[in-house]
This record gives C-alpha cells, sequence and structure tokens, in this order.
C-alpha cells in the first residue's frame, strides 16, 4: 500500500492554526450589537433571597438587560433536573449567580451589577458531605422529589442523596468469612478544579423570530441543545449551536453550562448577541468543579493472595447540585473493584447534595478518586497479608474470562491489565535493588493500575459525512470536537489509509455546528476515536460505494471488481479501466456526455453495541462498551524534614488496542501524569466554615506547572485490538490521569514507610505522617 | 475592572516629585504592574492617577559603585537575574531574583516595585536584608537612606511618604569570607514563598563567624524577620553544626505567622523555619570556608 498513516506519529492537523493563533476560539468571536455580560454572585453559602431590587442597575446608561431568578424558571440539568440559570428563592453554594446585567460594555456591565442590592436571610448549610447524609441535615433542594431525572438515577426523597447506586454481588458476608484477613480504610479527596486555559465561554442569541443561536465553549453541542431544548420548551430546529476549538475541556465543559443564560438575557435585550467569559475567579466558584470524594472500603483475602470480598461505601460531595455527579456516582459505583475479579461484593455509591460549588465531570469520571481509595487498599491488604502488591494485584487481575463486578464475562479481546501492570513494573525498575536514600532524600517506588470504560446510555451514537470534492480531496464532519485530544487527526489518517489518498487532501471540519454537522451523543468518556472512528469508517464504506456505483456505469466493469486508491476508481490489472475521483464528485458523465449518478456524500454512523440498562437492585448487567486497562508506577523522594515531595519518575502503560498516533498518545499521556500530579500534590479547594471558597485564583489554588514534572516519563503502549473498534483501538483520553495519586502514595510509603489517605499529599501532611511515624531525621 | 484614572508617563524623577508633591495622596506609582493592576482589577486599589515609572531613564540601571550596588527602581528581576555581574558577586541576590515567580513576571515586575508593595512572602527582600542594603528614597524634601529592614513596617505597609519614591537600592558587597544562602520552599516551583530564608555567614581569618545575617520570610510575620538571636548566638563563635542547629531553634522562637494562611499553619512553618535555617546556614558556611562567595 502507497499510503500508511496508521500508527505514525503524524503531526496533528490543527498544529499550524493553533501555534500560530490563527485558531478561532469562541471568545475570539464578535458579532455586531454584541452585549457583555457580568454576574452577581451570592456571598453566602446558604440563604433565602428575601429581595432583589434591581432598580438602579436598570437605570444605568448601556444597561440592555437585568435578569433574576424568578424571571428564568426554567430547569436545567442533564440526568437531574435539579438547576435553575440564576438562584431562585434561595442561594445554595458562594459563589452562586444571583442576578445578571447584559450592557454594551464589560465596565457598564460590572458597574450596573454593583447597584444591585439583595437581602439575604442566611440558613443553616451542609458544608460536610457526611453530616449533609445525616437526619436532620439541612436541605440543599427541599423539593428534591419533584424534579424530573434519568431513570437510572434513584434519589431519596426528603434527604440530600440525590442519587443511591447499588451493587451486589455473590454474598459479601460469605466472602468476607471465607478471608483470612480482612482490612477497613477510609479515604478522603477535596473538590478540585479543571483548570482548563479557555474559561467557559458562551454568545448566546434568542431573536424575536423564535431563532436561538449559539456559540459556545462546549464539548458536546448536540448535547447543549437537547437540554437547552428541554429546559426552555423551545422545538429543537429553531436552536442552532456553534462551537469551534476549545480551549481544554477536561469534562467541566460536558453538558450545558451558561448557554441558556446568555440566551434568556438575548431575550430581554431584544435579541442582540450576549456574551459572557467566566473569569478565572468565577471558574472556580461559581461553574461546574470536581466533586468531592469520601470511601470506606472493607476488603479480605486468603493467605494465598486471592481477593473474597469488598464492600465499598462511595460518598460523592456534588456541591449544589447533582449535574454529571450522579452519573460519576453510577460508573464509580459499577467500576468500584478497580481492573480485580472479587467474588463477593457489595457496593453503594451516593451522590450527596452540599453547599459547596456544584460538581461535574473531571476528566476520569470518578475513577481518579476511587482508584485512589482502591489501589491504596490493595497495596495496605497485600502488606497485610505479607504478599508483594504487584504478585497481589496480578493474583487477582480482571484478565480475559474473569467477570467483573456486574457479571460480565472479560473477552478474549478486552486487554489485559496483567500486561500494562508488568510493563510498568519492568520500567520503573520495581524489584531491582535501589538506594533508598539520595542526597538526604527517601527514594521509593510506587505501582496503581487502573481501568475505566465509556460511561454512556446503552444506546449511545455517532455519525459522520465524508464529502468528496470536485479535485477528488475529501472533507469529513463530525461533531465531537475538538479541544486538544487530537482526535480529528487521527480520524483523518483513518480515512486517507482507507482511501488510500495522502492525509494533505483530507481536511477535517474544525466547526460543529447542529444545523450542519452530523450527529454525536458527546465529546466525553474517551469514547472519540472508538466511536466516530467507526462512523468514520462506515462513511468511507459508504462514499466508496457510491463511487463504484457511478464508476461500474462509466467503466464498464462489475461493481465488485473495482477498488480505490490513489485519488482513483479502477479495475484490478487492467489499467485502461480507471477514472479518477474527481470526475466522480459531481456526476459521472459519459463520452457522449449524458450523467450519472450525483455529487457524493458518504454517511456512516456507529451505535453502541450490546450494552443493556443495570438492575437497579444489584447493579448487573453490561454497561462497558470497552475497558481500557492500564498501569502507573511512580518513583518518588521524600525530604524527610521538610515534608517535600517530588516525583522523580512516571511510567504508564496503557491498553490501548493499537496506536492510532504515537506522537498525540504521547501528548495524552503526559499531560495526564502532570495533570494528577498536580491533584496529587498540591491542588484542594479550601473553604471556611460558611463555605466561602478561600483560594479561588491561581495564586492560592496551585497546579502543576513546568518545573515541577517529573524529570522522566516513560510510556509503554500495549496493543491487543478491540473487535468492534476501528483498527482494534481503545480510549485513551481519561486514563493516563487515572492512577497517579495511589502510584504516587505507594510510592511515598515505599520511600517512608507512612500510609497516606488523604489527597492532596502537600508537604505539610506528608510531614505531620512522618511526624507521627517519629522520623528519626526529622530534625526539629 | 479598573476605575477611572487620570494616568501621566513622567520622564525624569523630578517630574515625579513634583506631582508627587500636589497629587501624592491620590496616586499610585506603577512600575511593572504584576501587583497592583491585580489589585486595581479586583477593585482593592482605586487611584485617582497613576503614574508610570517605566518611562524614566535615570530609574533602570545596575552598577557597581565604591564597594557596592546600585541597582535603580525599575529594573526587573529578569535583569537582575541575567546580570553577569550581580550571579558573580552577588549570587544570594541572584538566587532570591530568580526564585520570584515566573520568566513572565520576572520579565515585568521590577525590585522597586516588588519593595514598596511590602508583602511578607516576598522573595528578594531577604537577601537585601542580608546584604545590609538601603532603600535610596527621594522628594520633596531631598533624599534620604533607610536600612531596608526599617523599610517595611507591616503587611504592605512601608516607611515610605506619599510624596517620595524609591530611586535606588544600595547594596554593599558582602566582605571576604563571605558566603551566603537563600533556600525557600514554595507548593510548586512559581509559588509565593510559604517560607524564605536568606543567610550571610562572615568568616574572620581564623574561622570564627565576624558578622552573620539570618532573615526569615514567606509570611512569617507582618515583615520579614532579621533575626537578633542569630547575630547574638553565633557572632564570634566557631560554627559548628551543633551550635547552628540550637540557632535554628532560637530563630523559630522570633517567628509569628499568621494563622489564617492557606499555604501552610503556623505550626508547620514554625517547625520546618528550623530545618531551612540550619540547611542555609551550613550551605553559607560551606560557601564561605571555600571563598565561593567574595
Amino acid at each position: 500500500m502507497k499510503y500508511s498513516y496508521m500508527g505514525k506519529g503524524v503531526p496533528r492537523i490543527d498544529a499550524f492554526e493553533k501555534v500560530t493563533g490563527t485558531a478561532l476560539y469562541t471568545g475570539d468571536l464578535r458579532f455586531p450589537g454584541m452585549l457583555y455580560t457580568k454576574l452577581l454572585k451570592s456571598p453566602l453559602g446558604h440563604a433565602r433571597i428575601v429581595n432583589i431590587d434591581t432598580g438602579e442597575a436598570e437605570k444605568l446608561p448601556g444597561v440592555r438587560a437585568v435578569l433574576i431568578g424568578k424571571e428564568a424558571p426554567y430547569k436545567f440539568g442533564i440526568y437531574m433536573g435539579d438547576k435553575t440559570v440564576l438562584a431562585s428563592g434561595k442561594v445554595r453554594h458562594v459563589g452562586e449567580p444571583v442576578a445578571a446585567v447584559a450592557a454594551d460594555t464589560e465596565e457598564i456591565a460590572e458597574r450596573a451589577v454593583e447597584l444591585i442590592k439583595v437581602e439575604y436571610e442566611e440558613l443553616p448549610g451542609a458544608f460536610d458531605v457526611l453530616k449533609a447524609m445525616e437526619d436532620g441535615a439541612p436541605l440543599v433542594h427541599e423539593n428534591m422529589s419533584e424534579y424530573r431525572h434519568a431513570p437510572f438515577i434513584y434519589p431519596k426523597s426528603g434527604t440530600n442523596i440525590a442519587n443511591h447506586f447499588k451493587l451486589r454481588k455473590g454474598d459479601v458476608e460469605r466472602g468476607f468469612k471465607e478471608a483470612d484477613v480482612v482490612i477497613e480504610n477510609e479515604f478522603y479527596q477535596p473538590q478540585v478544579q479543571n483548570v482548563q486555559m479557555e474559561t467557559h465561554t458562551s454568545i448566546g442569541q434568542w431573536l424575536p423570530n423564535g431563532q436561538i443561536n449559539i456559540w459556545t465553549s462546549a464539548q458536546s453541542p448536540f448535547a447543549v441543545r437537547h437540554l437547552l431544548s428541554v429546559g426552555l420548551g423551545v422545538p429543537l430546529h429553531k436552536i442552532n449551536v456553534v462551537v469551534p476549538y476549545l480551549g481544554g475541556g477536561f469534562g467541566g465543559k460536558a453538558g450545558l453550562h451558561w448557554e441558556p443564560l446568555v440566551v434568556l438575557l438575548s431575550k430581554k435585550a431584544g435579541g442582540r448577541p450576549v456574551r459572557l467569559v467566566m473569569t478565572r475567579e468565577e471558574q472556580f466558584y461559581t461553574t461546574a468543579v470536581r466533586q468531592g470524594f469520601y470511601a470506606r472500603i472493607k476488603t479480605g483475602a486468603k493467605r494465598d493472595g486471592k481477593i473474597t470480598a469488598g464492600a465499598f461505601f462511595y460518598v460523592w460531595d456534588a456541591g449544589a447540585y447533582a449535574d454529571y455527579g450522579v452519573n460519576i456516582t453510577r460508573a464509580a459505583g459499577y467500576s468500584c473493584t478497580g481492573p480485580y475479579e472479587i467474588p463477593h461484593i457489595k457496593c453503594d455509591s451516593l451522590t450527596v447534595y452540599t453547599n459547596h460549588p456544584y460538581g461535574t465531570a473531571y476528566r476520569g469520571f470518578g475513577h481518579p478518586e476511587f482508584h485512589f481509595a482502591t489501589e491504596r487498599q490493595m497495596d495496605l491488604l497485600a502488606r497485610a497479608i505479607g504478599m508483594d502488591p504487584v504478585e497481589f494485584r496480578l493474583k487477582n487481575a480482571a484478565v480475559p474470562g474473569r467477570i467483573t463486578a456486574t457479571g460480565e464475562k472479560l473477552r478474549e479481546d478486552a486487554g489485559r491489565v496483567d500486561e500494562c501492570i508488568k510493563a510498568v513494573v519492568e520500567a520503573i525498575g520495581w524489584g531491582k535493588k535501589a538506594p533508598k536514600e539520595v542526597n538526604g532524600k527517601l527514594r521509593g517506588k510506587g505501582i496503581a493500575a487502573l481501568w475505566k470504560a465509556p460511561a454512556m446510555p446503552s444506546s449511545t451514537s455517532s455519525s459522520a459525512i465524508l464529502k468528496l470534492n470536485e479535485d477528488g480531496s475529501v472533507t469529513l464532519s463530525i461533531s465531537s470536537t475538538e479541544m486538544g485530544q487530537g482526535t480529528p487527526t487521527g480520524l483523518a489518517q483513518m480515512v486517507a489509509d482507507e482511501l488510500q489518498m495522502p492525509i494533505e487532501k483530507v481536511k477535517v471540519v474544525t466547526k460543529r455546528e447542529t444545523d450542519f454537522s452530523p450527529y454525536t451523543w458527546q465529546t466525553v468518556a474517551s469514547r472519540g476515536l472508538f466511536m466516530e472512528g467507526n462512523a468514520t469508517l462506515d462513511a468511507v464504506r459508504n462514499l466508496k460505494e457510491q463511487v463504484k456505483t457511478t464508476a461500474a456505469e462509466l467503466l464498464g466493469v462489475p461493481k465488485k471488481e473495482l477498488e480505490v486508491a490513489e485519488e482513483r476508481v479502477f479495475a484490478l490489472g487492467r489499467p485502461d479501466k480507471s477514472i479518477p475521483l474527481a470526475k466522480l464528485a459531481t456526476a459521472g458523465i459519459f463520452p457522449d456526455g449524458r450523467g450519472i449518478g450525483g455529487p457524493v456524500l458518504g454517511y456512516g454512523y456507529y451505535t453502541a453495541e450490546g450494552l443493556t440498562n443495570l438492575d437497579p437492585e444489584t447493579g448487573q448487567g453490561l454497561p462497558a462498551l470497552m475497558w481500557t486497562f492500564g498501569a502507573q508506577g511512580a518513583e518518588v523522594e521524600v525530604d524527610p524534614e521538610t515534608g517535600d515531595v517530588r516525583v522523580v519518575k512516571m511510567a504508564s502503560a496503557f491498553d490501548i488496542g493499537r496506536a492510532i498516533n504515537p506522537l498525540l498518545l504521547k501528548g495524552q499521556v503526559y499531560g495526564g501524569i502532570v495533570q494528577g500530579i498536580g491533584s496529587a500534590l498540591m491542588e484542594e479547594f479550601i473553604f471556611d466554615e460558611r463555605g466561602a471558597l478561600l483560594n479561588k485564583n491561581l495564586t492560592d489554588y496551585k497546579i502543576c506547572r513546568t518545573q515541577d514534572i517529573p524529570e522522566e516519563m516513560v510510556f509503554i503502549p500495549i496493543e491487543n485490538p478491540q473487535r468492534n473498534a476501528p483498527h482494534g483501538v481503545r480510549g485513551i483520553g481519561e486514563h493516563p490521569r487515572i492512577s497517579i495519586e495511589p502510584a504516587i502514595a505507594n510510592a511515598i510509603y515505599d520511600a517512608a514507610g507512612i500510609d497516606l489517605f488523604e489527597i492532596p499529599m502537600n508537604r505539610e501532611r506528608v510531614w505531620r505522617a512522618l511526624r507521627k511515624k517519629g522520623e528519626k531525621r526529622a530534625f526539629a | 475592572m479598573l476605575n477611572d484614572l487620570e494616568y501621566f508617563e513622567p520622564e525624569t524623577i523630578s517630574d515625579v516629585i513634583t506631582f508627587l508633591a500636589k497629587h501624592g495622596k491620590d496616586t499610585k506609582l506603577i512600575a511593572g504592574g504584576t501587583d497592583l493592576l491585580v489589585d486595581m482589577k479586583k477593585g482593592k486599589v482605586k487611584p485617582k492617577y497613576l503614574v508610570n515609572l517605566m518611562k524614566i531613564p535615570e530609574l533602570s540601571h545596575i552598577i557597581e559603585d565604591g564597594g557596592g550596588l546600585r541597582i535603580g527602581a525599575t529594573t526587573t528581576f529578569r535583569e537582575i537575574e541575567e546580570s553577569k555581574l550581580i550571579k558573580e558577586k552577588y549570587p544570594l541576590l541572584f538566587e532570591a531574583a530568580r526564585a520570584m515567580g515566573t520568566v513572565q513576571i520576572r520579565n515585568m515586575a521590577t525590585i522597586g516595585g516588588n519593595i514598596c508593595n511590602a508583602l511578607p512572602s516576598a522573595d528578594i527582600p531577604p537577601a537585601l536584608v542580608a546584604l545590609d542594603a538601603k532603600a535610596k528614597i527621594v522628594g520633596q524634601s531631598g533624599e534620604r537612606f533607610l536600612p531596608l529592614e526599617e523599610f517595611f513596617v507591616g503587611i504592605r505597609k512601608t516607611a515610605l511618604e506619599s510624596d517620595e519614591l524609591i530611586r535606588e537600592v544600595h547594596v554593599k558587597s558582602p566582605p571576604a569570607g563571605s558566603g551566603t544562602a537563600f533556600l525557600k520552599i514554595g507548593r510548586t516551583a512559581s509559588d509565593l514563598a510559604t517560607l524564605n530564608v536568606a543567610v550571610r555567614v562572615t568568616l574572620e581569618n581564623n574561622g570564627a563567624c565576624k558578622e552573620v545575617r539570618v532573615v526569615v520570610g514567606g509570611g512569617v510575620g507582618p515583615t520579614l524577620i532579621r533575626s537578633k538571636r542569630a547575630e547574638t548566638l553565633l557572632e564570634g563563635k566557631i560554627l559548628e553544626e551543633p551550635l547552628i542547629e540550637k540557632t535554628a531553634r532560637e530563630v523559630s522562637k522570633e517567628l509569628k505567622p499568621r494563622p489564617t494562611s492557606i499555604r501552610a499553619s503556623p505550626f508547620y512553618k514554625i517547625e520546618v523555619s528550623k530545618v531551612l535555617v540550619k540547611r542555609a546556614l551550613m550551605k553559607a558556611l560551606g560557601r564561605a570556608k571555600a571563598g565561593e562567595d567574595r
């Protein structure tokens, strides 16, 4: 074959635009008559709104619309319809918008916001997720039972519990009785922010004729359209959602966020376009964040290393609104064990409302949080039975033929966690002799495995349109958005290979626009290359079919003898029977001038196969289209006197099925590691006792920067192809981020002999653990 | 959002002095703006007049002069960090300047601005105090010199009058037999200091300690702290590890960290200051013995 792009590190097709700054993002767009929005935010965590006086603000010249909650009674929510665009009746977290102003300039809007007077009556708040579950805790949503919600969400009316996911497999009590050793531990992770470079940005327009136009930094244009239509009661075809490039999403821009607000402001301002750009501060406490997490895990094992039972109790601090939180609770619940076979399982995973900023998806969809707990627990249990943690993991690994928590027997092509673990063991030099101390710093290594499947409805679908252009080039349209992950490049590689043409002749449309682009469910769940890939291959088949049909007539050759390559349709071994694709793009022409066929537009789709709902009482069923397995290893250095932890090396292996583009893969893996180290060592929301976020900026909330990344990062692709996937690929977007925290925590134990159960493992927390242990070298 | 204000770009120091004499109380001087603009955007500071000092050539220089250094007030951190003279002869200043912020910030931020902002977490002031630096202050009533440790009065409070500005910072050349060290703890490589320590040790020919400065910053009080106890304990003595450890413990008693810091608890700061002070003294001593610093 002349063209072969599979497995090659093709530079990303959008590199030039992005490097030169010509790539357009929502914030770059300007429209005639556009207005600017500023928000008035709640200073209180939980309070009744007694009165709002917008009189002075409305009088300010240049103010075109002032909106308050009771003017916008529409309820939104992807799984739970619990949220209005502005607080209505009461505020549920500090930073929640109470009023919004659209004005000719940002300055005027801000001045107007200062003129709005709000009278509050403060209410007792739910600021601790475990206390929020107790009887008599202040209720964040008194009317929860009236909210519409997805059928697989189980709210407990009269409590703060927005979802209770249950999984029961085997007989957990019997399993514990069979165990030689049973241990129980608690783990905790705080709320954190996705910290996308681009803050949430939306421009909305609701024209007097009922047409709604939206330009927005959303991961999933069709989800925005659908949720807006349901929430506002406007027909879908009256809404057009445009998404240009995204400056990072990491889950935080999935679903619907501020689109309804700008649209409602526009309506009030007579249809002028209204723009809202979240400030960095608002990104922290007004818009969505990652949920907090508490886990209590009890596991038992036999002395030979076989795990007999696991009881998993997961509590998610959803904050004020459920958003994706209820589905994260579910996904973590059915994946609760991590990549191991456990015969007897009980899992309860609960979404709990609190008066914190509201939680949403964050790269890994709950998996980084619960893997910290499960992979720490694996090390602790191995230690308790006196077994090497690697050996212990391999003994229980969920390899093909074994049964998952939901009762799925893993297929032969399901991927191999054992191979990932072994690859990381090799890369990190696990078990090899190494100095325990270097320049007064303690050195240690740790390993953690992982798995994750896309969390999505059982019938999720994607589609693709491949247009043949008049010069023989092709243009691919998909609706999976580009937010840095590079899916369009991978798809272009697939198209070029399938059509045997240079990749330069394959264009992938950069803009997603619901009026024109083919449907896809969402750009989430590490599903893009798999789902869009299958749809794209289907579109290529369809395009080939169309050009062959016409070419067969023109060449007088049976269709089944025709091939497509090098921008031609031809009969094998018959050089005279060949026609350029360019001559088929608009219609074929017979020698006498008659036309045949028509413009060529390949269409393809893919719908997830074989997935089922889960039983509401036992959680049994098939939720996973594919599992991506992996393992991560860390080598760390601990300063015994200051508690400073430095990650010296990270090694990661994932069974990605097939590496379509090793260069982009590396980018994903390195990015995941850097993001994970931030959360592992420094990121956390710090609140005061009344729920105000104390570190809502990048001076006080630190993320990992260039100077903080490990000296060495190793990535080992494992390639056991997945049967139903395009070229065998599996998703990888989230996975490099998942097991960073437990790998580092396990390495810290290896280095310093201290067990950490709480994230972040910042300097002071490590130092306190060292003191508690009586670390002799801790001078002072 | 910035408030409405009048903006000026004078080209001489005397123009600034004249302006301040008239409008000092309603004026903010701006250099790199890396702190001031953030505060103005948040509405914490609302000056009536904003006077930009960056167009005044006589405020930006690094000059070696009479056994010391004169650094103009609007000299950027990057210029300090990249000065061969400073790196070779004043390594303490080099280390402290480099510890501040990111390259992007250091390209903008100035030594004068950093000092006048008077944040207790600042990195370069402890180094300057360890080198007995003085601020050259000019105003309507002429010029005056103030030791830098007296310049800092409280959190964001300085001894500067509303009609004055810092013209230069004067740094004495470390005497022969000196060794210095700057150590910092932050949550990332570009964080504000949780703790920082600047140390200068100057030895006699016989190896005894002639003069020592131990300066601790990073929010251990309303201002940085120059430890008098360290000077009393160490000067005139032969410096050995047990004495240094004892000194580090004593220095920690002088610290009064705010209980509300989100970067670390007072307990952590006080306890770990002992580690940093000890390490800094050991490092400076080693350098003094090796004759690495002049």
